[in-house]
């Protein structure tokens, strides 16, 4: 229904008429398309399958999550995520597909689970999304330093305690001549950068502060989060050359 | 080359690579095309189409998608869909925003400018969240392919055969 539309009817229309666009429904062929009012991560609606079978009827999610996941690469996730919801709402999956066979007398809270799980699937790739950027600077940032520092002296994945005595977790510890350098490898989204600047800030309040070094991918990209990074410490790209390293721990 | 630089660039399908066998599960049918960019094909930057082999004409996907070679992750940086299945689509409510909140029709266009911040330089979280109807009628996959060609600055979409679907006269879909 049009907004334009909306705007013309009284109260009540408006929300009944709404309320009745909140689930759709299509056939095609034997089966049968609902649409929910439960969005996934691109904002389509969650929409379940269902298609007759003997003993009563198949309700799947027809791979909608499964093909929000491709898009970003993540399908491969969809199978240990799936597993995990799965077990929670009592239905099964495929390698593409949420699932479960019913009589009509469980036809509707079938189609409710459905619904949800596949939202679920999705949404739980999508979340650990926001951290992979981070992971995948980390791995590579720690062969680095390995490589340009020696292995002796690093530790990898460690937590420091900072002012706060809160515990912090950060990509590396690199102890030099002068005292501690901690390395973090921080993703381009805005709970990476916030956690890296609160850590840097709580540890720059220590009497014996490290020396903090923010690793990204690309500087320009942070646009005016560079400069909350830059607050409490030094900020480098993953792929500057060794001697980059070697001056920020300086 | 920045997400805006590829999406802005005239491009063109440096071959159409065919439709795939249909997934056992779902019955979707895909391709990868790899774009060209005057003349260079461009590092991990595909259209991807996709579409329901048993749903002809209808619930069709068209996706600008980049990759970094080492990463297994994608980025899709402006999608069409047309006649969808999943019911149109609804942006997130966000104050300021001309589009919030709207739902939007079965065909729709998740547009490059409008899923990308330019003050932070990236795409929107989430799968391109925010999406604007498309102002012309769409009748056929080929009228489609000539919307698609001039939204993603693709001058050869022509190229693209119409899919294989699997047509029933007795079980079309209402």
């Amino acid at each position: 229904m049009e907004g334009e539309t909306l705007k013309n009817m009284p109260l009540d229309d408006v929300v009944e008429t709404t309320a009745r666009e909140l689930v759709r429904v299509r056939k095609w062929g034997q089966v049968h398309y609902i649409n929910l009012p439960i969005t996934l991560p691109s904002g389509a609606f969650a929409t379940v399958r269902v298609s007759p079978i003997i003993s009563g009827f198949r309700v799947d999610d027809g791979g909608f999550a499964y093909r929000e996941l491709e898009s970003v690469g993540m399908e491969r996730s969809f199978g240990r995520n799936a597993t995990k919801v799965a077990q929670s709402l009592d239905i099964d999956h495929n390698r593409r597909t949420l699932t479960v066979d019913v009589g009509a007398d469980e036809l509707f809270r079938a189609i409710c689970d459905i619904g949800i799980a596949s939202r679920e699937v999705a949404e739980r790739v999508f979340s650990k999304l926001a951290e992979q950027d981070e992971a995948e600077i980390e791995d590579h940032l720690l062969e680095r330093l390995r490589k340009i520092f020696g292995g002796d002296r690093l530790e990898a994945s460690q937590s420091i305690v900072g002012s706060s005595t809160n515990p912090w977790e950060v990509s590396a510890l690199l102890h030099t001549e002068s005292g501690l350098a901690v390395f973090q490898a921080v993703g381009n989204h805005a709970n990476s950068i916030y956690r890296a600047s609160t850590a840097f800030h709580d540890l720059s309040e220590l009497p014996n502060p490290p020396i903090r070094i923010a690793v990204v991918k690309d500087k320009a990209a942070l646009g005016a989060k560079l400069n909350m990074l830059a607050q409490a410490g030094r900020v480098i790209e993953d792929d500057q050359p060794d001697d980059v390293y070697v001056r920020a721990v300086a | 080359m920045p997400y805006p630089a590829l999406f802005n660039a005239k491009k063109a399908l440096a071959r159409f690579p065919g439709w795939s066998e249909p997934e056992p599960e779902t019955d979707y049918i895909w391709f990868n095309a790899p774009i060209e960019i005057a003349g260079v094909v461009e590092t991990s930057f595909v259209l991807h189409g996709g579409c329901i082999r048993t749903v002809p004409d209808r619930n069709v996907t068209f996706e600008l998608r980049c990759s970094a070679p080492s990463k297994k992750r994608t980025m899709p940086i402006a999608r069409i869909e047309w006649r969808s299945l999943q019911g149109g689509h609804s942006n997130r409510r966000r104050k300021g925003s001309a589009a919030s909140g709207k739902r939007v029709s079965e065909t729709h266009h998740h547009s490059f400018d409008l899923n990308w911040i330019e003050s932070e330089r990236r795409m929107r979280s989430g799968n391109l969240p925010q999406a604007e109807e498309i102002d012309q009628e769409i009748q056929s996959f080929e009228s489609l392919l000539d919307c698609v060609g001039k939204l993603f600055r693709i001058n050869n979409m022509r190229i693209v055969t119409c899919p294989p679907w699997a047509y029933d006269l007795f079980n079309n879909g209402r």
